[in-house]
C-alpha cells in the first residue's frame, strides 16, 4: 500500500521541486557579463606587459632570463648595450607572441628587476592573429595603462644594488 | 635483497638478469623470453598476488646494445606492494610477448607504446596505433630520434594562416570511393548478416558517436557496434587532443613542465602539479616544510570537490538533471574565486612548485574557505535531495556500467571507479602524503559496481574532503612554505638584486634547472579521476630523460568495452560519464 502510494504520488519529485522553489527566492549568483565585470584579486595572472620605472626609463634589461624559462618560446629578446654607457644594457627588441602565451607566470618569476607584470587584462580576442605578436612598444603601453604606479629607479632604492645594470657614464669607452 | 626479488629469482635463475631496490620500489630486470613466465607467476602466486597492472611504459636508449627498454608497473593491492618489471629489446627485433592475457587493462597500455615507441606485442587483440592517426606514417614519436617539431607536413604547419587567401575550393572534393568504405567489412561479404533478400533481414549496426558530441566530455570518438538498440561492441577512438606532453617534457626543465601538467586533467590542474611535483622531489629526496604540506593538502582536496561537482553537474546533465549542473557551478565558482585569490588563476593554476607552494595562504582567505566548509554540506544534501531517491536518476544509474571488482582490478582501474565496485584502494591510505596521514578521513566504498555506487562514492568523499580540510586548516602549521635547498629552489626576489649569491643562483636556477641525480621514479598519486602518476627517467640532465604520465582517464577508457556491451545507446554516455574521463588527460 505504501509502495503504492510512493509510485503514484511522485514523493521525491515533490520534495525535489520544493527545493528548488526554495532556489526562487535566494539571490542570484550570474552575472551579466559584457555589462558587469567581475572584480579581480591582485596577483591575477592576465596580460603580459613591460614596465618602467618612474623617471621613465625601461625597466627591462634584457638579461634573456624570461626568454629562458618561458616554457612555450613566447618571447624573443634582442638585448643590445646603451650607447655611451658600456655597463648598461636594454631591451633593443622585444616580441611576445601571445598566442602561445600559457599565462604560467614563469617569466614575471625569473625577471630579477621586475620588469614583467601581468595585468587584469583578459578581453584580448582579435580578428587577425598576427596582431598577437606583441613587439616592445605595444607591451610598454599596456604597461604603462595598468600600472600608474612606478617603481623609483633601482639603484635609488638599494644602496649595494648588483652592479650590472647601473651605467657608469664616467668609465672609459671600449677601445675597438 | 627485497622477498618479491628474491622469490622471483628463486624460480627463475636464468630469466632475471639483475635486482635491485630503487626508491623502496622492487626492480627486477628480466629476459625479454622469460617476461610472460615472470608475469604469470607474479600474477597468480598467492603470496605475491601482482592482480593490479599500473601502467607500462618504454624508453629509448639509442646508444645502447639493447636500445628499448618496456617497464611493467604492477601493483599488489591485496600486499600493498608494487614491483617494477624492465625488459630490454634489440633494434632490429622490438617485440615482446604481450600480457594482454593476464591484465586486461594492458590492452591499452601496450597499443600506446606501440604506437610512440614502435615496440611490437605479439599476441596482442588488435595492435594498431591509439593516440595517433591510423594512417600516420612519420615513425614512431617517443623515440630520440623523432624531432620534437614533427614530421612531415605538421612540422611546418602553418600557425598564421594569410587571411586574404582565396578559399581553396579543392578542399571538399569528393572522398575517393575506396575511402568512404572504411567500415565496410574487408572480408568480402558486404556487411551484411541473416537473411538480406526478404522483408525482414538483421545486421550489424554500426554508429559513430563524436568526436564532436557534447557528452563525450571533449573530443572522444566511439565507434558502436549496435544490435537493435544494444551495445554489441564500443570501439574507443582516442587520440583527438594529443599534445605529444611527454615528447615536449623531454626538451624542457623541470620546473617548466609545471605549467604544462596544468593542461592534462584542466578540470583538476593541482592534483596534476601535485602528482608532478611529488615525483620530482622524489626523484630529488627533497623534504618540503610541513606547512607547505598542509596547503597543498588542502588545495588538492579543494579541487578534489572542484572536479567531483564537475562530474556531478556534467553526469546529470548528461543523463538530463539540468538544475544539478547549475547548483554544482554555483559552489565550484567559489572555489575557483578563492584559487584565484590565492594563485591568479581560476583553471590553469600552476600553484606548485619543485620545493613548496608559489604563495601563501593569507588569513582572509583561510576564512572564506571555512566559511564554505559551513556551508557546503547542506549543499551536498541538497544535491542529494534532488538525485538520491529520484527514480529517474535511480533507472538511469543503478544497475548500469556494472563492473565486480576482480574485473576492475584486472583492468586497472582506480580512483572512485574502483572504489564504487568495492575495492577500497585509495593511494591516499595506501602510501600516506602531504597531510594524508596526520588527519582522520574515511575511504567510501561501494557494493555493486555500478553507476550509482560510484556517484555515491564521490558524493561522500566530498564529505571526506570538507572533513580533512577541516583538519588542516585547524592544524596548519607556521613557518616556510618553500623548502631550504639553495640549489633547488630559487631564493627570494627581494635579495636577487641585493646578494651576489642570490643573484648568481638566480640565473642558473632559471636558465640550467637544478639537476636531478640519474635514476628512475614512479610516484603515484590520487587525482578525483584515479591514481595519476608520474615516471620519470632522470639522466642526470636538467631536463627529464622520459617522463611518462600514467593518466587514470586512458586507462579507464581501456574498460569501456567491457562496461558498455548489453547496455541501451543512451547508456553509453552514462558510462563514460561515470569514468569522470576528461579527454585532455587521457590523450596527452
Amino acid at each position: 500500500m505504501r509502495a503504492l502510494l510512493k509510485a503514484v504520488t511522485f514523493p521525491e519529485i515533490l520534495m525535489g521541486l520544493k527545493e528548488t522553489l526554495k532556489h526562487l527566492f535566494t539571490p542570484s549568483v550570474t552575472l551579466q557579463y559584457p555589462h558587469v565585470k567581475r572584480s579581480l584579486p591582485g596577483g591575477y595572472r592576465g596580460m603580459l606587459s613591460l614596465l618602467r620605472y618612474s623617471d621613465g626609463g625601461e625597466k627591462c634589461v634584457g638579461c634573456d632570463l624570461c626568454e629562458a624559462t618561458c616554457p612555450s618560446r613566447v618571447i624573443t629578446v634582442v638585448s643590445a648595450e646603451v650607447q655611451g654607457e658600456p655597463t648598461k644594457r636594454y631591451a633593443k627588441e622585444y616580441y611576445m607572441d601571445m598566442t602561445r602565451c600559457v599565462f604560467c607566470g614563469l617569466c614575471v618569476e625569473a625577471c630579477p628587476v621586475d620588469a614583467l607584470g601581468m595585468t587584469k587584462e583578459y578581453e584580448w580576442a582579435v580578428y587577425d592573429k598576427r596582431s598577437l605578436r606583441l613587439n616592445k612598444e605595444q607591451l610598454l603601453a599596456i604597461g604603462d595603462r595598468s600600472f600608474p604606479e612606478r617603481e623609483r629607479p633601482v639603484q635609488d632604492q638599494y644602496h649595494n644594488v648588483a652592479t650590472f645594470n647601473i651605467g657608469r657614464p664616467q668609465l672609459p669607452q671600449k677601445q675597438y | 635483497m627485497h622477498p618479491v626479488c628474491e622469490a622471483v629469482q628463486k624460480v627463475f635463475p636464468e630469466v632475471v638478469l639483475g635486482v635491485s631496490v630503487d626508491y623502496q620500489t622492487p626492480t627486477i630486470e628480466v629476459h625479454r623470453d622469460g617476461l610472460i613466465s615472470v608475469a604469470t607467476f607474479l600474477k597468480e602466486n598467492s603470496d605475491l598476488d601482482f592482480n593490479h597492472i599500473t601502467d607500462i611504459c618504454s624508453v629509448d636508449y639509442p646508444e645502447d646494445d639493447e636500445r628499448f627498454e618496456v617497464v611493467y608497473f604492477l601493483h599488489s593491492l591485496p600486499h600493498r606492494q608494487r614491483v617494477v618489471i624492465k625488459t630490454k629489446l634489440l633494434e632490429a627485433d622490438p617485440s615482446v610477448e604481450s600480457v594482454t592475457s593476464i591484465w586486461r587493462g594492458a590492452n591499452f597500455l601496450e597499443r600506446e607504446v606501440y604506437d610512440l615507441m614502435g615496440i611490437c606485442f605479439k599476441n596482442h587483440p588488435g595492435l594498431r596505433r591509439i593516440l595517433l592517426p591510423e594512417d600516420y606514417d612519420e615513425g614512431h614519436p617517443l623515440r630520440k630520434d623523432f624531432p620534437t617539431e614533427g614530421k612531415g607536413w605538421r612540422c611546418s604547419f602553418d600557425f598564421f594562416p594569410d587571411l586574404n587567401e582565396q578559399p581553396r575550393s579543392e578542399i571538399d572534393h569528393d572522398a575517393a570511393e575506396h575511402e568512404r568504405q572504411v567500415f565496410v567489412r574487408s572480408n568480402g561479404e558486404s556487411g551484411h548478416r541473416g537473411v538480406s533478400g526478404g522483408l525482414q533481414r538483421e545486421e550489424e549496426f554500426l554508429l559513430n558517436m563524436g568526436p564532436q558530441h557534447p557528452a563525450t566530455h571533449g573530443v572522444l570518438r566511439v565507434v558502436l557496434t549496435l544490435e537493435g538498440e544494444r551495445i554489441a561492441k564500443a570501439t574507443v577512438d582516442a587520440g583527438y587532443l594529443h599534445r605529444g606532453v611527454e615528447k615536449l617534457a623531454e626538451g624542457l626543465t623541470y620546473g617548466q613542465i609545471i605549467p604544462h601538467t596544468d593542461r592534462l586533467d584542466y578540470v583538476c590542474a593541482m592534483a596534476n602539479n601535485y602528482a608532478y611535483v611529488r615525483s620530482v622531489e622524489m626523484l630529488l629526496g627533497l623534504a618540503v616544510p610541513d606547512r607547505s604540506e598542509y596547503i597543498r593538502t588542502i588545495v588538492a582536496e579543494m579541487q578534489r570537490i572542484i572536479g567531483h561537482l564537475f562530474w556531478l553537474g556534467t553526469q546529470a546533465l548528461d543523463i538530463g538533471a539540468m538544475t544539478v549542473f547549475f547548483w554544482t557551478f554555483r559552489e565550484r565558482e567559489e572555489l575557483l574565486d578563492m584559487f584565484e585569490v590565492l594563485c591568479g588563476a581560476r583553471l590553469t593554476l600552476n600553484y606548485f612548485r619543485v620545493g613548496g607552494v608559489d604563495r601563501d595562504f593569507k588569513p582572509d582567505l583561510v576564512a572564506r574557505l571555512s566559511r564554505f566548509l559551513d556551508a557546503f554540506p547542506s549543499h551536498i544534501d541538497e544535491y542529494d535531495i534532488l538525485l538520491a531517491n529520484n527514480r529517474i536518476w535511480l533507472a538511469r544509474t543503478k544497475d548500469v556500467a556494472v563492473i565486480s571488482a576482480e574485473d576492475a582490478i584486472n583492468f586497472g582501474l582506480t580512483g572512485p571507479v574502483i572504489r564504487g565496485s568495492g575495492v577500497a584502494y585509495d593511494v591516499r591510505k595506501f602510501s600516506p602524503y602531504g597531510a594524508y596521514g596526520d588527519v582522520e578521513w574515511d575511504v567510501p566504498v561501494g557494493k555493486c559496481g555500478d553507476t550509482y555506487d560510484r556517484y555515491w562514492v564521490r558524493m561522500e568523499e566530498m564529505r571526506q574532503c570538507c572533513r580533512i580540510i577541516r583538519q588542516c586548516l585547524d592544524r596548519l602549521p607556521n613557518g616556510p612554505i618553500m623548502a631550504d635547498a639553495p640549489d633547488i629552489v630559487p631564493p627570494p626576489k627581494e635579495n636577487v638584486m641585493r646578494d651576489m649569491q642570490s643573484h648568481i643562483h638566480h640565473f642558473v636556477l632559471f636558465t640550467h634547472g637544478f639537476h636531478p641525480p640519474a635514476g628512475a621514479v614512479y610516484c603515484p598519486t590520487e587525482s578525483p579521476k584515479g591514481e595519476l602518476g608520474f615516471y620519470i627517467v632522470s639522466d642526470g640532465s636538467a631536463r627529464p630523460y622520459r617522463m611518462k604520465i600514467r593518466s587514470p582517464s586512458f586507462i579507464h577508457l581501456g574498460a569501456l568495452d567491457h562496461m558498455s556491451r548489453g547496455y541501451l545507446v543512451s547508456d553509453l554516455v552514462t558510462v563514460f560519464g561515470t569514468y569522470d574521463v576528461v579527454m585532455g588527460e587521457c590523450d596527452r
